[in-house]
């Protein structure tokens, strides 16, 4: 079944995508672009997957969906550096529900959705950062303890076309 | 003598392992009752985990998403035995009430009455495991799936 964007969630995204995009970069003409999907468990606080690959000459448009039936959860997708999760999870406890949970302006975030709740459908892109495991996380107080996951970012491809 | 011992211990867990297969009913839809037990899980343990910041706040927030994970529970049962479905129900409403007291008890800010409310969540929610067998049981502390599993965040090389 198709998930669905509500009005607010589309003006979300709308507008955070070019946020996203001027914040990191426009791609460049050779980028390849790489599609990555990404849900909710259900109801419970879990990413699925909870692994996700791209290439670091990738420019990535992330796809989160929330596929809860019961619990109106609010989530969001925050893909943080290495080694930033208790200082990333404090600064954004104190930025608080008003600023969706997500600190401005951290260098240590690395790209972030919209919050979304049950069966709506969120997106940002980014710029792939450069080769190796970088943490994405639920920012939303309390859930980053189980709702995190992997994003394994392999060196660049060398293309012959 | 050991050889004797080790029989009796032996029928002895024989039974108590039967007992407990007898007591705990098989339902209809077991993926269904064990997704829902692990969401009621996953709320209580995001409700516990306001302690010891102490974000009493957030409570009735928390409060409310059990009220909503039940209906969760409510569906998985929905075609059982009316017999086990009373059992479930009433074991469910006694954990939704002791929610709804961490709400209300939430305003005092009384870190003693809060953290004795929010246990008792915990212990309406195992007796609420206990209608079923162990294998649709959430393991304590090993709710995650994923690489690192469990509550706490990423491992040490990520976190």
């Amino acid at each position: 079944m198709a998930a669905t964007v509500s009005r607010r969630r589309f003006t979300s995204l709308a507008l955070s995508a070019p946020l996203a995009l001027t914040a990191c970069g426009e791609p460049s003409a050779a980028a390849p672009v790489v599609d990555l999907l990404v849900e909710t468990d259900g109801d419970l606080l879990e990413f699925k997957p909870r692994e996700l690959t791209c290439h670091a000459d990738d420019h990535v448009r992330l796809t989160f969906r929330h596929t809860g039936k019961y619990v109106n959860f609010e989530h969001n997708w925050v893909l943080i550096m290495r080694g930033s999760f208790d200082a990333i999870i404090a600064a954004a406890e104190a930025a608080g529900e008003s600023a969706g949970w997500v600190p401005a302006a951290d260098r240590r975030i690395l790209a972030f959705t919209p919050m979304c709740g049950r069966g709506e459908v969120v997106a940002t892109q980014f710029d792939a950062p450069e080769a190796g495991d970088y943490p994405f996380i639920c920012t939303f107080p309390g859930h980053a303890q189980s709702m995190w996951g992997v994003l394994h970012v392999l060196p660049t491809q060398r293309r012959t076309s | 003598m050991t050889m004797r011992l080790h029989r009796g211990l032996a029928i002895v867990l024989a039974v108590l392992t039967t007992a407990t297969h007898a007591w705990a009913a098989e339902p209809k839809s077991p993926d269904a009752v064990k997704n829902a037990l692990r969401i009621l899980a996953y709320v209580q343990d995001d409700m516990a985990r306001k302690l010891p910041g102490k974000a009493y706040a957030r409570l009735p927030h928390e409060s409310q998403e059990f009220t909503e994970a039940s209906a969760a529970m409510r569906n998985a049962v929905a075609d059982d035995a009316p017999e086990l479905r009373t059992q479930v129900h009433a074991a469910l409403d006694k954990a939704v009430a002791a929610s709804n007291t961490v709400a209300q008890i939430s305003k005092t800010n009384d870190e003693v009455q809060i953290s004795a409310a929010v246990a008792a969540v915990d212990s309406a929610l195992q007796d609420l495991n206990r209608l079923f067998p162990q294998s649709l049981r959430p393991v304590p502390g090993q709710l995650g799936s994923g690489p690192g599993r469990g509550p706490g965040g990423p491992p040490p090389g990520l976190r």
